[in-house]
């Protein structure tokens, strides 16, 4: 089968990049790996309201996954050809991170997207359009329509979720019953 | 094209969709050979063809105002069923004159369009509408030009941006769907928006598929044919609504499968629009129900034999598992064995 999902893999330094930016979600997530190039930042969230942005420094500290999302919006918005963004974290953080780069234009060689860390995914209900963060397994109730759902292995990049689709009751029962003959 | 005069079909319980001999003879049967599997069945779009749904660009049948009434209907229950991105401004333009240019040729009885410069006037005889309006500018018609024109037609439309070597879902009218979501897959690549499909990308076919596609020309437009089967006339097979019809799958028996199991067959056209260079992607359903499919011994037999030896992973995927063997074992009697022409026509 083929996929829709995030095109993950282990981060490693583009050299044919002309400046590099690496968001993390957390400071214990590993940089890329590689010749570590001469122009590189690193911002990384820290879960605080006491940090302040640095405007000089390689190395920004963020007060929250939003914090970091606005100001990436507002960096790429000005960003020129020959940016490399990477970006390590949950699958729910990827997600958002590839959905501001997808709306800034970036390309698909001038961001990548490391190994997710963790299982927790972001579901949208394909009948109600609720969106649920942090699903770590394969069903779900709806919040929004109270349908159990299924989450399929179908991945939207516009709306940074996986689809999670319910079952009748009644097909449910027949593959049970065509199952056991 | 008899009784066009009013809205008879329903779509939705109690439904209530019959055929003419007329619509079963001219209904594009999907199966050339005795057995099936994916392929590339693609073929230039020129009138005429096997049968005669083939013959017009875009083909107009007896139940073009039932289909648009179910549209609009499902359209005000749900509006994320139509979505088309900013950029594909200039895309809705060329579609829209595609749509006006075709019907009025090749159905001027039904459908007349007058142009002077950018001034145009569009009359639709069947559903009424009479409208002038500039070319061009968007505020001179009630609504976005392709909401306008693809509400006017038959089927699902798709409007696909060409960049970065691939086509984007950047646009579309969705209301006939073989249980696919325009919501949840516009903004995707060609590759991505077929991911659920099983087998036919390790097949090659979409990297086929989509190399062809790219080179698509203006003027040149290409065809094919796509099928499940459904459980009643339903048009709205959406995942959005699955909670609703899902559950017919399971209501197939001895004594109604006749009536209740249709064919459903996508006549698929695909145009390279010209000032956008966008892809236009046509998708136009057809719903045959088992006993009229009867009536053409031909099409029966080869049915019987279509679905008897179907790929279990596509019967899957197609969502055939709860009736399939109550369809094979229908049709069996009906057929003797005998070898059939190739070919879809119904002789």
């Amino acid at each position: 089968m083929g996929t829709s999902e995030l095109p993950y893999r282990p981060l490693t330094f583009d050299t044919d990049g002309r400046r590099h930016l690496f968001v993390r979600e957390n400071g214990m997530l590993a940089f890329p790996e590689g010749v570590r190039p001469a122009v590189f930042e690193v911002w990384t969230i820290e879960h605080s309201s006491l940090v302040k942005v640095e405007p000089d420094t390689g190395d920004v500290q963020m007060r929250s996954t939003a914090d970091l999302l606005e100001r990436l919006v507002h960096r790429l918005a000005r960003e020129k050809v020959g940016l490399r963004l990477y970006a390590a974290g949950r699958p729910d953080f990827l997600a958002k991170v590839a959905k501001v780069a997808d709306e800034a234009g970036l390309c698909s060689g001038e961001i990548m997207l490391g190994e997710p860390v963790g299982p927790e995914r972001r579901v949208f209900c394909v009948h109600c359009d609720t969106l649920h963060d942090g699903v770590s397994g394969d069903t779900l109730m709806c919040q929004g329509c109270g349908t159990k759902l299924s989450v399929r292995n179908h991945y939207s990049r516009a709306l940074g979720a996986y689809m999670g689709g319910g079952e009748p009751a009644v097909v449910i029962a027949a593959m049970e019953a065509v199952a056991h003959g | 094209m008899s009784g066009q005069t009013q809205i008879r079909d329903s779509y939705r319980p109690p439904f209530r969709v019959d055929n003419s001999e007329e619509t079963i003879l001219r209904f594009p049967f999907p199966f050339p050979e005795d057995n099936y599997m994916y392929s590339m069945n693609i073929e230039p779009h020129v009138k005429g063809g096997p049968v005669e749904a083939m013959s017009h660009t875009f083909d107009v049948d007896e139940h073009y105002i039932g289909e648009c009434a179910e549209k609009a209907r499902i359209l005000a229950e749900d509006p994320k069923r139509c979505m088309v991105l900013p950029h594909m401004r200039d895309a809705e333009w060329d579609f829209l004159e595609l749509g006006m240019d075709s019907l009025s040729s090749d159905y001027p009885e039904h459908f007349t369009l007058k142009k002077e410069g950018n001034d145009w006037s569009w009359e639709n005889h069947l559903l009424n509408i009479s409208q002038s309006f500039v070319f061009g500018d968007a505020a001179t018609l009630p609504l976005a030009p392709f909401e306008y024109m693809a509400r006017q037609m038959q089927g699902d439309f798709t409007l696909h941006d060409q960049r970065e070597n691939d086509l984007w879902m950047d646009g579309g009218m969705v209301t006939s769907q073989a249980d696919w979501s325009l919501k949840f897959d516009m903004g995707m690549s060609f590759r991505q928006w077929h991911a659920p499909v099983p087998k036919a990308s390790e097949m090659g076919i979409f990297d086929r598929g989509l190399r062809f596609l790219l080179m698509l020309q203006y003027g040149r437009p290409v065809r094919r044919l796509n099928w499940t089967m459904t459980i009643n006339p339903r048009l709205d097979t959406s995942p959005e609504n699955y909670m609703i019809w899902g559950e017919d799958r399971a209501s197939v028996t001895a004594e109604n499968v006749a009536e209740k199991v249709h064919l459903r067959v996508e006549l698929q056209t695909l145009y390279r629009l010209p000032r956008s260079n966008a892809v236009l992607f046509a998708i136009r359903c057809y719903l045959m129900p088992i006993k009229d499919i009867m009536t053409v011994p031909k099409w029966r037999k080869r049915l019987h034999r279509v679905l008897r030896d179907l790929d279990p992973a596509l019967a899957s995927y197609k969502g055939l598992d709860l009736f399939r063997p109550t369809v094979v074992e229908f049709l069996r009697p009906y057929d003797d064995g005998a070898p059939l022409s190739s070919g879809i026509q119904s002789v």
